[in-house]
């Protein structure tokens, strides 16, 4: 069994790959760059190859995606798309193949963030009814962070974790002021409070805070620089990011990783794709604790259906492969 | 696929003498004492010549075999050999034993939920203090079963990195001489390289890796494996021996406990450092193998996860912090990247292409590992014949 085509549509974000039998393997979240990087350094390492092949095709297209200068998104979208086709090739969906530790992942509402205070609270108050393990807040460096957070823990109560992201967006002194405030209201995390690369002012932000401080998707090379944000205790936790990361075979590695520190690896994905390879991963590992839900109004031009989230647990898809439904058959055609 | 049920069939297994004997306490006495302080002793303990202590039955007496049958809703079931021994009534209340504390704990899980059993089990190890063997056997049990149902060998289903691997072999001797005699063997049967496992102290150690590499050549790979007899200075000094003779690595230069020691020895050497087997066969691993190589305590790590996923587990958290590892089963290494070298016992030369199926099986020869395979499926036991054939069915 080999790789007889390798399509990809920028248009729809869609990564197909194609073998010499019915099996079809596919992936989402393609921009036109990565397609450009499929065609021009990829397609040629696929075309041929044995899908049982993984790990050896992962290791040849991150090196040569590598030496082209490309970002891990790149190999890691055909990464997913292979993934996809293995479950399928053997009746199993993707997180049985690499080992299912569970097909029910507790959830929190990934919120809108270009939202005032008054629609966060309600945004918070509806998550927390609907059965959302927690709801995320996006500070901006604008405005008065400290109020806020606080208004907002008094308007959703205590025991709902609040999970505050930054954004990348703050210098240390910011993050550190607003961290304790974040300490204080107990929030359940603080993610990507400084540029991804700022690992100094990320180990001064952990060791300050009593709650974890979160981070590292961004990180080129991403693999070492993760485990070393780790056992450097620059970050409490690392966030890996399906495709921005890399694939699965990335991610994947990067939470063993995290699980032999005895750490955890928050696994979420960048929202131009669909969430199926994160949610196979978090059906396979310990050690990530929540699926990332995007509200319902995310959706509008979504080309995969969404995965069911029922009473603030994802369910994952027990088919073949991802689980890919296209909202559009003439896509797949 | 659910697991429904766990069986235990008592097999009676060909009789065979029982026995014990003095050269079955390991390589101990080869270690002369004082040379490193490891092991001496002021009564003189070592190796006596004319010391004979051997226990033996006078004849054959009954052996026995237990095998669990895990049943599943599909037509495939997981099975495989649990353990044998002398005693009939002592595997019957092993069988009990995992009967009550273990299987209980995956029956009703899906065979593919192998993380969930792993995770499970590994903490079993903890409340029952099981030891490593029964999540090591069910693990096994469940991706044999993984590779029946794809027809294919697991290296594949864990996503295979390549075909074939270089492999070396071991070599002994009582002098340099029969050293070097035994790597000129291994070079001759097709071996890309040799370890030693000799405890002679830094200059005799010295000398017998300069007599090796020049019968040896430069192409051949020397590795050293001291067995943890040297101390750390000891270590750093027989290190730039070895590296002025291109050894590959040292293995095991100190305890692995002494961990600091080990940190100093990795520190001062060029020639890369192996460890953990001793410390991994405990069954901490990966997670305590992660802290020797975040503090940089070790250049190679001695591949010891429990059960094939265990075996992932310590590859990909090698691979995430840039190490290689060494070791374990011939499938996790021809699925990773990261270990560049298969330690053969012998050669295994391939079978009759009529003989394979999609298990695979291990082939050693022409300086290579591989695993020869079909897509033939594996024929299944007659389950009914088994009971009827068991000594005893215990379920």
């Amino acid at each position: 069994m080999h790789i007889t085509d390798v399509q990809s549509n920028p248009a729809s974000g869609l990564l197909r790959l194609r073998t010499d039998t019915p099996h079809e393997g596919w992936a989402t979240g393609v921009t036109a760059a990565t397609a450009a990087a499929i065609d021009q350094i990829y397609r040629p390492l696929l075309l041929d190859a044995s899908p049982w092949e993984r790990e050896r095709l992962w290791q040849t297209l991150k090196r040569e995606g590598g030496r082209a200068g490309l970002p891990p998104a790149t190999w890691g979208v055909v990464d997913v798309a292979l993934w996809d086709l293995l479950g399928k090739m053997q009746g199993l969906p993707v997180f049985r193949v690499i080992g299912g530790f569970r097909d029910r992942v507790p959830a929190y509402l990934r919120g809108n963030p270009d939202i005032d205070l008054n629609e966060m609270a309600n945004q918070a108050r509806m998550a927390r009814d609907k059965g959302f393990w927690g709801c995320e807040i996006t500070i901006g460096s604008e405005g008065d962070s400290a109020a806020l957070v606080r208004e907002l823990r008094q308007a959703v109560g205590d025991p709902f974790r609040l999970l505050c992201n930054g954004d990348q967006g703050l210098d240390l002194e910011a993050a550190l002021s607003l961290g304790r405030v974040l300490d204080e209201i107990d929030a359940h995390w603080f993610e990507e409070p400084l540029r991804d690369h700022d690992v100094t002012g990320l180990q001064k932000l952990s060791d300050a805070l009593d709650i974890p401080v979160m981070a590292g998707a961004f990180l080129n090379g991403s693999i070492l620089a993760g485990t070393r944000a780790l056992t450097t205790r620059a970050v409490d936790r690392l966030r890996a990011t399906i495709p921005t990361t890399g694939g699965i075979t990335d991610v994947l590695k990067l939470a063993r990783g995290a699980e032999a520190l005895g750490m955890n690896c928050e696994i979420d994905w960048d929202s131009r794709g669909a969430p199926h390879a994160a949610a196979h991963l978090l059906g396979a590992v310990r050690n990530a604790e929540f699926f990332a839900c995007d509200g319902p109004d995310d959706d509008d031009a979504a080309v995969v259906e969404s995965l069911p989230v029922i009473d603030g647990e994802l369910h994952l898809p027990q088919e073949p492969g991802l689980g890919l439904h296209f909202t559009d058959p003439s896509l797949v055609s | 696929m659910q697991i429904t049920k766990a069986t235990f069939y008592l097999h009676e297994a060909d009789p065979q003498i029982r026995q014990v004997s003095f050269s079955n306490r390991g390589s101990i006495q080869k270690v002369q004492p004082g040379l490193s302080g490891l092991f001496s002793h002021s009564g003189g303990m070592g190796w006596k010549d004319d010391l004979q202590i051997d226990f033996r039955t006078e004849a054959p007496i009954p052996t026995y075999r237990l095998q669990l049958r895990l049943h599943t809703d599909s037509n495939l079931d997981a099975y495989t050999d649990w353990g044998s021994g002398f005693s009939a009534d002592e595997l019957e209340w092993e069988a009990k034993k995992v009967l009550a504390t273990l299987t209980p704990l995956v029956v009703g899980v899906d065979v593919f939920d192998r993380e969930y059993i792993w995770q499970r089990l590994w903490y079993a190890q903890r409340f029952f203090y099981t030891g490593r063997q029964p999540l090591e056997t069910i693990d096994r049990m469940l991706w044999d079963l993984a590779s029946r149902h794809a027809r294919q060998p697991i290296y594949r289903l864990l996503g295979g990195a390549r075909d074939s691997v270089p492999a070396y072999a071991n070599f002994g001797g009582a002098t340099i001489g029969d050293l070097v005699a035994g790597c000129l063997r291994l070079r001759d049967q097709g071996f890309i390289g040799g370890k030693d496992h000799s405890y002679r102290g830094v200059e005799e150690n010295a000398q017998m890796a300069r007599e090796l590499r020049a019968a040896l050549g430069d192409d051949f790979i020397l590795l050293h494996d001291p067995v943890e007899s040297y101390t750390c200075e000891e270590a750093i000094r027989i290190g730039r021996h070895l590296e002025a003779c291109n050894y590959g690595w040292i293995e095991e230069p100190l305890q692995d406990y002494d961990i600091l020691g080990l940190q100093t020895v990795c520190r001062a050497l060029d020639l890369p450092v192996l460890a953990l087997e001793w410390i991994g066969a405990i069954g901490g691993q990966p997670f305590n193998a992660a802290p020797y190589v975040a503090l940089q305590a070790t250049d190679i790590v001695r591949q010891r996860g429990i059960g094939i996923t265990g075996q992932m587990k310590v590859a990909q958290m090698a691979e995430s912090m840039g190490l290689p590892v060494h070791g374990g089963d011939p499938h996790v290494i021809l699925a990773i990247a990261n270990d560049p070298l298969f330690e053969a016992m012998g050669l295994r030369p391939p079978p009759d292409d009529d003989e394979l199926d999609c298990r695979g099986c291990l082939v050693v020869d022409q300086g290579v590992m591989r695993i020869a395979w079909s897509d033939r499926p594996v024929v299944e036991p007659d389950w009914d014949e088994v009971g009827h054939s068991a000594r005893m069915i215990i379920e």
